[in-house]
């Protein structure tokens, strides 16, 4: 025999001690009743428990709701439920068995059975009746029939206490009928009554034929036909009955004793938590009563007064919300008193109704969270209770004195305070849920002046301000559910700023013509608008998060080796442009799902078609595995900014390894992008040699065809660390339109010289990373050349002589042409960077580097060179009506090259500077052929609570992505911003600050908005603006 | 083998690429494609499988496809509408419809859809493009267009309600709406 057929032997000897039911017995003496348990006194400290969440009324059924949620239900309240010292719950015939088990071998928790024997109406002959008639065959056969049934079904479970028939059903004799309408009246109750209890007596009978182990006792309604009871049910265990006296039941325990002699079960009392006289909650008053009816319960227990007390379940657990009404204001915590009693003298008022049925429970209720779990808030008759049970009735020491010093000694207004605090803490939770976790007040003021502006002193000067409020708000209905929701709103919108497009400039007067030709002002279209929203939800096997111009990452360093999940983080940009990006939701899978990425939505990065991404990675024998997948589904319909214009629908899959060869770290890639595109037609050009080619271009022009083999693409880099010198080298080979996205991932360095990931080129870049102590000398090299090259710009033309047509050749773009030629412009690019760093924790080239670099000392010098032999295809613009365009050309092949460098220095602890200096040239995005010789550099210097920030530009681009579409520079800008505030500028958060900002322009031809000055022609034109800020963040 | 096999299957079998020459247009015929055709701010002659230019013409081209004859020029003006809607380009698309319709150049089932594009081509540049121009090849100098599309309804026997022709003290026609 082995081990484990021996632990099955133990096992099933051991089952029969565990679980087999209780043996539930009455025993009765001169000295009274016991009830007793497993043949042990069990004194009855019982609860009416039920759960149902605010908002539910009598339809929720706890017990239908998953296992886990009730699990976990369970173990909040039975906890709760034990501290208090309660041993016994009343539930109806609908908890399933199992949990009826569960409680009593988790908590000790026993469970009265109760069937409402046709209290509510009952299902007879295969319908529902509401209005049970006792004296009908029918009926008493199925309603003992379902009875029994029940019984059958719990009698051999663990943890059933006693069978308790109907509840208060000799208040529900509503049938009439012919023999019952021939009585006289005041007998009428009487007959019916008789039906009703010579059923019940029915019922005990048959219980107890097939359940030897449990005692059955009814719930009476007070003890009404207490005589009849003895007449038709004199088999009955023990006398229940629902009772609400008031401080003591005076009488009933003597009644019960002479009429039935029976051991007697409260199977509700108590009383309400609230003074229908005063109209506010009183749940202190609640507990004297309820001490003070157990107390009488002690007096009457085994041995003392009458003896035949057994205990009692208390009414009730918690509220109930839905009580009042049952249908209505289910949320709503109602104050209204429902029926009347002298009893509770507190707040009896003669014609009044004092009994507030909402308010019963010895806890008060909170609210659902998306779970449908909620807490609970012990009232002050929970603790008093708690202290009242501690007292052992049984006990030979507790005599009537004792009783009486123990029950003396409970004050409820003791536990007033726990109460309140814990509702208070309860509340603050509530309130944690949803809540304003900021509002931001902006408030600027604008002078502005120009060349352009004619006048005198401070008549040249317009004035206006800008006032924008941000109210931001979180809500965490659960500990796994967070939103947030900032909205913004506008006051006043100034229209003299010098630079006209900013976040509030959607709220400008505009004016619009509706169909007959009047003015339609449509100037509060968009005066509030949703600033940002976001979710996440953090699901046992995955993360949702959902985003609405808030950024996300890329999903680079999990397996994304071709960059198609872009990251979206715009800074500035998202605001000035008004993008409503991103825009979607990403799932993170953990658990089963880990490795699994899925993001979807109409834009999740700018520029993004709707589309949806799916990603699975995981770690296969030393290396890991990744596959994404690309799918767009429609074309995107708009379009804010030139730097974000979406290109054609259309699908990538790429395949990734990653793995470790030696000391280096291999990463290979496949990709297969654009198959819809196959078969597309596309125009290339090829040198003329011997000819003038067509129309005299130097070229032969050519009508091509996309193939498959033009849609895949492979990747390979290798980071190999050797010692001081570490060494990455990147390449690819992408056919025509095996576009990637944007590699977004950072290397060991912050070179700026990278491989593009558009398709149509074969190319890579290599460079060494030598560090010197805290000097880095990083040089790199870049070497890229598309497939197929740029279109040259050739006129057509037309020949009237012979009847011939000759088409032009345009630069291609991305809208109108499977492929197009631009960042990966054929391109020899050397870089050579130098770093010093002594605090590499802070890396250099962290994007927030400037908050955070620690150093006292760090500096950076970057130089590269771009050797571009060829030009590239067009770009595209916006007109001035906001029509999106193709330029008809592009800048000429031209080498350009870039210097930048960066200091940072924090001399002492509050004071920070920032030093940061760049020239080089460049060409313009669009089709002007100027190159542009540029410098600069920025001055920032962060002393305590201050800053200053100032950036110089010489014959640069203006601000917005225009100017660079247009090659828009000026002379000079210079920007100054002077601000203070409570404290330091932080990232992340937008502090409180007042300050001073000024920008001056020099404008030449070269300018938006110069204008010749006449009889001068060579006179530079300007532009000023100077202002306040205050930023008020709470 | 397999391998060989396998780069095929890369490479695919797309046709070679073809070299671009002239388009031979002396047999242009004018079909119309559509009722709007011509008439802003329709673009189906983009895909009009009978125009010539709908890859694109040139500012030079499109006047000497002009003054070639009404047919080239229709296609060329109305393509240079939808590329840059003016009241210059609707005007001369116009205009080159009545000619096709004066001279007949389109088969006679064809001709009162001609007529139709050539009216509502001349009442869109009163209604689109009232204050447009049109200038000289030397750029110099500029016409309004409105006043020649009205001349141009006139003789067609077109709808001119709304507008009305001035003659200014210098002889210059203008265009103004009338209640």
């Amino acid at each position: 025999m082995n081990k484990i057929a021996l632990a099955w032997v133990g096992c099933a000897l051991a089952l029969p001690a565990w679980a087999a039911p209780n043996h539930v017995t009455v025993r009765g003496d001169d000295a009274g009743f016991q009830l007793l348990l497993d043949g042990e006194p069990y004194f009855v400290k019982g609860m009416n428990w039920s759960y149902q969440p605010i908002g539910e009324n009598y339809r929720y059924v706890f017990w239908e709701q998953p296992d886990a949620f009730i699990e976990a239900a369970l173990r909040r309240e039975m906890t709760l439920l034990t501290a208090g010292g309660a041993n016994s719950i009343r539930q109806y015939p609908d908890i399933p068995p199992r949990w009826v088990e569960w409680i009593y071998d988790n908590y000790g928790v026993s469970t009265m059975i109760n069937p409402l024997v046709g209290r509510y109406g009952a299902e007879i002959g295969g319908r529902w009746v509401a209005e049970t008639d006792y004296s009908n065959p029918a009926t008493r056969t199925a309603l003992k029939a379902q009875t029994l049934e029940a019984v059958e079904r719990y009698k051999d479970t663990r943890g059933v206490l006693f069978w308790l028939l109907g509840n208060e059903n000799n208040y529900g004799l509503t049938w009439s009928g012919f023999e019952i309408q021939n009585l006289p009246e005041g007998e009428r109750d009487a007959a019916k009554a008789r039906y009703l209890y010579s059923l019940m007596g029915e019922i005990v009978d048959a219980i107890h034929e097939v359940d030897p182990h449990h005692p059955v006792a009814i719930a009476n309604g007070e003890v009404q036909y207490v005589g009849l009871i003895k007449e038709e049910c004199p088999h009955l265990d023990i006398m229940g009955a629902n009772v609400y006296r008031g401080m003591t039941a005076r009488d009933l325990y003597q009644v019960v004793e002479d009429t039935l002699n029976l051991p007697f079960v409260y199977t509700e009392f108590g009383a309400d938590a609230y003074d229908a006289k005063a109209g506010t909650e009183d749940h202190v008053t609640q507990a004297r009563y309820i001490v003070s009816q157990w107390e009488d319960v002690y007096e009457n227990a085994y041995g003392r007064g009458v003896g035949n007390a057994i205990g009692g379940y208390v009414f009730q657990w918690a509220d109930g919300w839905w009580k009042y009404k049952q249908e209505e204001n289910l949320d709503i915590h109602d104050t209204n008193a429902s029926w009347a009693t002298g009893a509770f003298a507190e707040d009896y008022v003669e014609g009044r109704f004092n009994m507030n049925e909402e308010w019963f429970g010895i806890n008060a209720v909170g609210r659902p969270d998306v779970d449908g779990h909620f807490d609970l808030f012990p009232r002050a008759a929970y603790y008093a209770l708690a202290e009242a049970w501690k007292l052992d009735p049984y006990d030979p020491k507790t005599t009537p004195e004792v009783v009486d010093a123990h029950f003396g000694a409970i004050h409820p207004g003791h536990y007033d305070q726990a109460y309140r605090t814990a509702l208070a803490v309860g509340q603050v939770d509530q309130l944690s849920r949803a809540f304003v976790s900021n509002v931001r007040v902006e408030m600027s003021t604008f002078a502005t002046t120009s060349d352009r502006v004619r006048g005198m002193g401070k008549e040249r000067f317009s004035f206006d301000h800008l006032e924008s409020f941000y109210v931001e708000t979180e809500a965490h209905p659960s500990d796994t559910f967070r939103a947030e929701l900032s909205i913004n709103a506008l006051g006043h919108v100034p229209t003299n700023r010098i630079d006209a497009i900013f976040y509030e400039s959607r709220g400008r007067d505009l004016v619009g013509v509706d169909p007959d030709g009047a003015d339609v002002d449509l100037s509060d279209l968009e005066r509030i608008k949703i600033y940002r929203a976001a979710f996440t939800w953090e699901h046992d096997q995955f993360t949702l998060e959902g985003f609405f111009r808030k950024p996300h990452f890329h999903w680079g360093y999990e397996g994304d080796f071709f960059g198609l999940y872009r990251e979206a983080n715009y800074g500035p940009n998202v605001d000035m442009y008004n993008g409503d990006v991103p825009i979607g939701v990403e799932l993170t899978g953990k658990r089963s799902l880990e490795g699994l990425r899925v993001a979807y939505g109409p834009e999740v990065y700018w520029g993004a078609n709707p589309a949806v991404f799916a990603m699975y990675g995981r770690q296969v024998k030393g290396m890991h595995l990744a596959l994404i997948h690309q799918e767009d589904l429609a074309p995107k319909g708009t379009v804010e900014t030139t730097f974000a214009v979406p290109e054609q629908v259309t699908r990538k899959t790429a395949l990734s390894a990653e793995f470790k060869l030696g000391p280096a770290n291999v990463e290979l890639g496949g990709i297969m992008a654009g198959t819809d595109r196959v078969g597309e037609s596309f125009t290339r050009v090829v040198e003329a040699t011997g000819d003038d080619g067509y129309e005299g271009s130097g070229y032969h022009v050519l009508t091509d065809e996309i193939a498959f083999a033009d849609t895949l693409g492979t990747r390979a880099r290798v980071d190999l660390p050797l010692g001081p010198v570490r060494f990455l080298a990147d390449g690819a080979y992408k056919g025509l339109v095996a576009d990637g996205g944007v590699d977004g991932t950072q290397h060991f360095t912050g070179w700026t010289l990278r491989q593009s990931q558009r398709g149509n080129q074969v190319g890579g870049s290599a460079g060494l990373g030598i560090n010197l102590g805290s000097l880095q000398v990083a040089p790199n090299f870049l070497w890229q050349k598309p497939l197929v090259g740029p279109l040259p710009n050739v006129d057509d033309r037309w020949d009237g002589d012979t009847g011939w047509y000759y088409p032009g050749v345009t630069p291609r773009n991305v809208l109108d042409d499977p492929f197009a030629v631009l960042e990966n412009r054929e391109t020899t690019g050397f870089e050579f960077l130098l770093a010093y760093d002594p605090t590499p924790g802070t890396w250099m080239w962290a994007w927030d580097n400037e908050m955070r670099e620690d150093a006292s000392f760090a500096a950076s010098l970057d130089l590269t060179y771009r050797i571009q032999p060829t030009s590239r295809d067009s770009n595209f613009g916006f007109l001035e009506d906001g029509t999106l365009f193709s330029f008809d050309a592009a800048p000429p092949a031209q080498d350009v090259w870039d210097a930048r460098a960066k200091t940072i220095l924090n001399p002492r602890g509050d004071l920070r500077l920032i030093l940061g200096a760049y020239a080089g040239t460049a060409q313009a995005k669009g089709s002007d052929e100027r190159l542009i010789t540029r410098g600069g550099g920025d001055v920032k210097v962060r002393y305590k609570s201050m800053a200053w920030e100032n950036w110089v530009k010489l014959h640069d681009w203006g601000p917005y992505d225009y100017h660079q579409d247009y090659n828009n520079t000026y002379p000079l800008q210079v920007i100054s911003d002077l601000s203070g505030g409570l404290t330091a500028p932080r990232l992340g958060t937008r502090s409180m600050r007042l300050g001073l900002a000024a920008k001056y322009r020099i404008l030449n031809e070269f300018s938006e908005d110069f204008a010749t000055r006449p009889g001068d022609p060579d006179a530079l034109g300007y532009e000023f603006e100077i202002g306040t800020y205050v930023f008020v963040s709470l | 083998m397999r391998n060989a096999l396998f780069l095929l299957l890369l490479v695919g079998c797309a046709e070679p690429a073809a070299y671009q020459y002239g388009l031979d247009l002396t047999e242009l015929e004018f079909v119309p494609y559509s009722p709007d055709e011509g008439v802003y701010p329709d673009e189906s002659v983009l895909v009009d499988p009978n125009n010539p230019f709908a890859g694109g013409i040139g500012d030079q081209a499109k006047w000497d496809v002009l003054a070639s004859g009404p047919v080239h020029g229709f296609y060329a003006m109305a393509q240079s509408l939808v590329q840059i809607p003016t009241g210059e380009h609707q005007f001369y698309t116009a205009y080159a419809a009545h000619g096709i319709y004066a001279y007949e150049l389109a088969e006679p089932e064809d001709l009162y859809m001609v007529y139709d594009i050539a009216v509502r081509g001349y009442r869109t540049v009163l209604e689109e493009f009232i204050d447009d121009v049109t200038y000289d090849p030397s750029g110099t100098y500029a016409w309004y267009v409105a006043p020649l599309a009205y001349l141009g309804l006139e003789e067609l026997g077109g709808d001119t309600s709304g507008y009305a022709l001035i003659t200014a003290d210098d002889g210059t026609l203008t265009v103004v709406e009338v209640p």
